[in-house]
């Protein structure tokens, strides 16, 4: 019976979608790293409720310890880091409560420290910067939540393993 | 039922992307594999480590361009245990105590991965180390080896300069650095792919050459303005600069006197090797130039040894041809100047014609396309068991993409050498 009733209450949820489409949402976003971190903006525009687009942008500050590491490639303190572009849609939507999906692909170009050993002398790890000035790419997959005009999203990606949240508004078309 | 297996799944590939193998448990290697052993101070603890960037550093040589000072760029020397076992081999053929340094110039001191110099000193114990290292090479005693980390191109193909030199050295006149992919445990730990090679030193050239190496000059950078490496630059900027500053070498009696100077024959295939791979690394940048300072002596004349060529075959480059004033337009402004004596050869007749069927006769053979193919074929192959592991320690390029990167020297080459034919045809028969 619960069964039926989680059935019921998810078509019912999935069947009244209503004014997503056409209102695009906006975030601010972070993430996150050793020695980095990266603001950044997102923004996704739906032409229908389960159809949209995303695109996303993030710079990087780095406070990098050299005595722990091997090499530092990038500029030392601020620069481009990753970008991602895709498509999204609305999974559920709920009087003022709607979430969707969003996937698509990135880019980064931006530096990425890694653990390279541990150094027993010392007691710490040695990092190294990974990414020597070339860049990665993948998948990149998050959710995001709307409730009235205020939105929330999380992102993982597939390419260097690392979540991004966001926090944004929705505006009226 | 669905949820948790899609959740399984999820949590897998997470997982799975995050999991690295355990590296520190040495495995048969179907390459040859040095063990070092060295105190982990002198690699890694911030005033004295080697390996990083550290508090006690220094920048890299004048003109380059690294960020900050690093110990890494410094010309320490740390004593280190080394032993070697062939390929396939479980029992080490030689243990020797060394001089340990990181090695390179700073484009190459900035990557994760370093070069690493082995010198065999006296002091050390024994001055020389005689094993056949380098199954083709000319000798087997070396006193220093390079375990590079393939320069500029690490991270990249991993093999752009060895692929180089394993394309020209049968047909070339000029010296080089034989290769052997080889792999490295560093203190019990895999520490990936690195490239045997040897390195140009006085002591190179009596290995090979049987020169008395207290006679060599071994020089650097531009030509007008050499760096002495070893020995002394006097004769090379009286007898070579100065006589091309004040006499022309259109005059057949200035270019025979030149010839006794300079050999000609090498001057030719390392111009041609450098200008048809589009080294942008070069000119006075890796640049070096012998002799043996001895009157009479085979080789009196002064000799170019053609060596990293890490940006060579990049598809940027690949239509930017660069031959001194002959043709194209400079890289850099600033190398002109490494063209100097090129400029002043390529104005006698009987150069010009010798540079010209010289270098027709690398378009057709020694840069053939299909010998180019089977080369870097063979070259990857060689690789391919090693690189999983490799590229797991260095989160290098994934399989698929190293694997594209080295076809891409295929492919570059290919209309390189259509390029290349083409323009040298034209100015064969202008001229």
């Amino acid at each position: 019976m619960r069964k039926v009733k989680l059935i019921v209450f998810i078509s019912v949820l999935l069947s009244i979608n209503e004014v997503k489409a056409g209102e695009p949402l906006y975030w601010l976003t972070y993430s996150q790293s050793k020695y980095i971190y990266s603001p950044g903006i997102e923004a996704c525009y739906h032409f229908r409720e389960r159809m949209g687009v995303n695109l996303g942008l993030g710079v990087y500050f780095q406070n990098p310890d050299p005595s722990s590491l091997t090499n530092i490639t990038h500029n030392v303190s601020f620069g481009f880091y990753c970008a991602n572009i895709g498509v999204s849609g609305y999974l559920f939507n709920f009087e003022n409560h709607s979430a969707g999906l969003i996937a698509g692909f990135k880019l980064y170009y931006g530096p990425d420290y890694r653990k390279l050993r541990y150094y027993e002398e010392g007691g710490y790890y040695i990092y190294h910067d990974a990414s020597d000035l070339q860049p990665d790419y993948g998948l990149d997959l998050g959710i995001f939540y709307v409730y009235k005009k205020f939105t929330l999203l999380g992102k993982w990606d597939f390419v260097r393993n690392r979540f991004r949240v966001g926090i944004g508004y929705r505006f009226n078309s | 039922m669905h949820l948790k297996f899609t959740l399984f799944l999820i949590w897998t590939i997470v997982l799975g992307s995050c999991v690295k193998e355990d590296l520190t448990v040495p495995k048969s290697h179907h390459l040859p594999v040095f063990e070092i052993e060295i105190d982990p101070e002198y690699l890694w603890s911030t005033d004295s480590g080697l390996y990083v960037i550290g508090t006690n550093g220094v920048f890299g040589k004048q003109g380059c361009t690294g960020l900050f000072p690093a110990n890494y760029n410094q010309k320490w020397e740390y004593p280190a245990l080394v032993r070697y076992f062939p390929e396939g081999e479980e029992l080490s053929v030689f243990e020797e105590r060394v001089g340990f340094r990181i090695k390179g110039n700073c484009s190459s001191r900035i990557k994760s991965m370093k070069s690493i110099g082995l010198y065999w000193r006296s002091e050390y114990g024994n001055s020389a180390i005689e094993y056949p290292f380098f199954p083709e090479a000319k000798t087997d005693r070396f006193k220093r080896l390079t375990l590079r980390n393939s320069g500029n191109d690490f991270g990249r193909t991993h093999l752009k300069d060895a692929a180089v030199i394993q394309i020209f050295k049968d047909y070339a006149r000029v010296d080089y650095q034989e290769y052997r992919p080889s792999v490295l445990y560093l203190n019990g730990e895999y520490w990936g792919i690195h490239n045997m090679r040897e390195m140009i030193t006085p002591h190179h050239f009596k290995f090979n050459y049987n020169v008395d190496d207290d006679l060599v000059d071994l020089l650097e950078g531009s030509p007008l303005a050499p760096e002495v490496d070893d020995g002394s630059s006097e004769a090379f900027l009286q007898e070579v600069i100065d006589f091309i500053k004040s006499n022309s070498l259109k005059e057949t009696e200035n270019y025979k006197v030149i010839s006794e100077r300079i050999d000609i024959g090498n001057f030719i295939d390392y111009m041609i090797i450098e200008t048809y791979i589009g080294n942008v690394d070069w000119p006075i940048t890796n640049s070096r130039w012998w002799r043996e300072n001895k009157v009479g002596g085979q080789f009196h004349k002064w000799r170019w040894v053609a060596y990293d060529h890490d940006v060579a075959f990049r598809s940027e480059n690949m239509t930017n041809v660069w031959i001194g004033d002959l043709y194209g337009e400079p890289y850099d402004s600033g190398k002109i100047d490494g063209f100097f004596i090129f400029n002043n050869l390529i104005l006698n007749e009987e150069f010009r014609h010798d540079f010209f069927s010289r270098y027709l006769f690398f378009i057709d053979t020694v840069f053939d396309p299909a010998r180019v193919e089977r080369i870097l074929m063979e070259m990857k192959e060689n690789l391919r068991e090693e690189y999983p592991r490799h590229q797991k320690k260095w989160d290098t390029l994934p399989m698929g993409r190293w694997e594209s990167s080295v076809d891409k020297i295929i492919s570059v080459n290919r209309k390189r050498n259509e390029i290349m034919k083409e323009i040298i045809t034209s100015l064969y028969e202008e001229s």
